[in-house]
């Protein structure tokens, strides 16, 4: 991944991580979706992170809901800061002279608002009463370079919002714009999952592929992928340095001594098996003061205490306890939260407990390890195997992952008992 | 009958207020911003100016600051109807006769009227 010193960053930081650092200054880009995929929030979101660094935004209307309803909607995001209207961040509607005068006078608005205003970046709300308005498609095609010409000349980057798309028609404006973004949403059983996909980005690099996103009272979160964020590992993996103690002593000596520096190891079970344990006695097991971390969907933080006293284990303040109740969570969300925290704290050793865990997309993702039939062939016998790490997120980390359930080609019974420690 | 100039760049806005302050016996003058009010304003000198702020061409400060140094204009009253806090606006524009704020309900518009018409 390049990052390109001509780039603006929208503000969003994930959307700025999957454009590769930002849009280009002075180009012009579509935001697409359909109605309730938070495009004009979006669009606010990005005028309102310009504003906070001083620099002008303007937002243009056509056919929108009005000014007073959306400044209303917008007031209950914490982004929106009352002020900066009018000075940095304004709003202005156009449709009138749009109907009146056509295209012609429709650009005439946006050259003299953009010059008058100052403006680095404009948001042009309803695109798609342009599309409807110009009688050609070369008339179309002509504002959207006459568009381009003028945001170069003033060096305004220009976002475009339309909920007008259809994969297989390719509008003439996308051929010519400079960036095409989608906001969609999908359905996973009955769970609905928006996702954000960079279609083009012209003279750069960008995340591609489908990106979670979820609107929250902070506006956009945007997550990306965490295994193509992760793309190139910025540790390569050393298993070279002194075993890591499990905190079973039994486990160790069948290990040859523990188990290898930043590695993972999968423990798998049926319910009651002692996964959990087993993984407390690991993260229980270093040196002292030793930042540990358990990352969970099942038990909570209270139930883990309750249970770490009764197996008297102290869980002490270095041990850190995360739970994400299985419920509408995104799956990159909670790898950012997992890397977030991992990061923050130097976290030495890692469970994670429930790693079938299951977003409902996950058999299009490559991020896992998977335990499926593993665990339901070695059943009703506990096993461990020792296997080499895939994730980067584990870099800086031995870890565990507990599994109970789901099915995986990846692991294959040995043809003898050898490699793994049964018990 | 009186005359209300509206300047509105929202055309619904637009479209609804002219409705309503004709049922109300007015005579309606509509311009899309400041810049078509000023137009209109040269030829026209109507009792009452209902104004947007944030607008193309020539936004609402502007629009008032060229009615007050214009002394045919300067003594028609101005209600400023915007999102905008109301200081941010007095900030700006200086003297007007009433603020209203978007979104506002019939009802709140007429009493503003009635006190600048009380007959």
């Amino acid at each position: 991944m390049s990052v390109d010193n001509d780039r603006v960053a929208t503000g969003i930081a994930g959307l700025d991580a999957i454009l590769g650092g930002g849009v280009f200054e002075g180009g012009i880009y579509i935001i697409q979706g359909a109605p309730g995929a938070g495009k004009t929030i979006l669009g606010n979101q990005i005028c309102f992170a310009q504003a906070a660094q001083g620099r002008n935004a303007l937002y243009i209307t056509l056919l929108a809901e009005s000014h007073a309803r959306m400044i209303g909607h917008m007031r209950r995001l914490k982004f929106f800061d009352e002020n900066v209207i009018p000075d940095r961040m304004s709003y202005v509607g156009a449709f009138k002279t749009l109907e009146d005068d056509g295209l012609r006078g429709l650009l005439d608005v946006v050259r003299r608002e953009v010059r008058t205003r100052k403006a680095n970046i404009l948001v042009l709300d309803g695109l798609i009463t342009v599309h409807e308005k110009a009688r050609t498609e070369l008339e179309l095609k002509k504002f959207i370079h006459e568009l381009q010409t003028q945001a170069g000349f003033s060096n305004c980057t220009m976002f475009l919002l339309t909920s007008a798309f259809d994969a297989d028609a390719h509008p003439p404006e996308h051929t010519m714009v400079d960036g095409l973004i989608e906001l969609q949403a999908s359905l996973h059983g009955r769970r609905s999952e928006r996702s954000i996909q960079i279609h083009k980005l012209r003279g750069g690099w960008f995340m591609g592929g489908k990106h979670a996103y979820r609107i929250t009272d902070t506006g956009h979160a945007i997550f990306p992928r965490t295994e193509a964020l992760l793309e190139t590992p910025s540790i390569w993996d050393s298993a070279d340095g002194p075993m890591v103690p499990t905190g079973i002593p039994g486990l160790d000596k069948m290990f040859g001594g523990g188990i290898d520096t930043h590695s993972v190891t999968v423990v798998l079970g049926p319910s009651g098996s002692g996964k959990t344990t087993t993984s407390l006695q690991f993260l229980t097991g270093g040196p002292a003061g030793e930042p540990a971390l358990f990352f969970g969907f099942h038990e909570n933080p209270m139930a883990l205490r309750v249970k770490a006293k009764s197996l008297k284990l102290p869980l002490t303040d270095n041990i850190d306890l995360m739970w994400r109740p299985q419920t509408e969570a995104v799956l990159d969300e909670v790898a950012t939260d997992l890397l977030g925290t991992i990061r923050r704290n130097g976290v030495r050793r890692l469970v994670i407990d429930g790693i079938e865990y299951d977003t409902g997309n996950s058999r299009d993702r490559s991020c896992g390890y998977d335990t499926g039939a593993a665990a339901q062939r070695y059943q009703p016998n506990w096993s461990f195997r020792r296997r080499r790490k895939y994730h980067r997120a584990a870099a800086c980390s031995t870890s565990f992952g507990k599994s109970s359930i789901d099915d995986d080609p990846q692991i294959s019974r040995p043809p003898n008992g050898h490699e793994d420690a049964s018990f | 009958m009186r005359t209300v100039l509206i300047v509105e760049d929202e055309w619904a806005i637009a479209d609804w207020l002219e409705v309503l302050l004709s049922e109300s016996a007015f005579n309606v003058l509509v311009a899309g911003n400041g810049r078509e009010a000023l137009d209109i304003l040269h030829r026209e000198t109507p009792d009452l100016v209902l104004t947007d702020f944030m607008m193309p061409f020539v936004d609402g400060a502007g629009l008032i600051a060229a009615m007050r140094d214009d002394a045919r204009l300067r003594q028609i009253p101005v209600v400023v109807m915007t999102s905008l806090l109301e200081q941010v606006v007095r900030d700006r524009a200086g003297l007007f006769t009433a603020y209203l704020r978007k979104p506002f309900r019939e009802a709140e518009l007429m009493k503003i009227v009635g006190d600048i018409f009380p007959s």
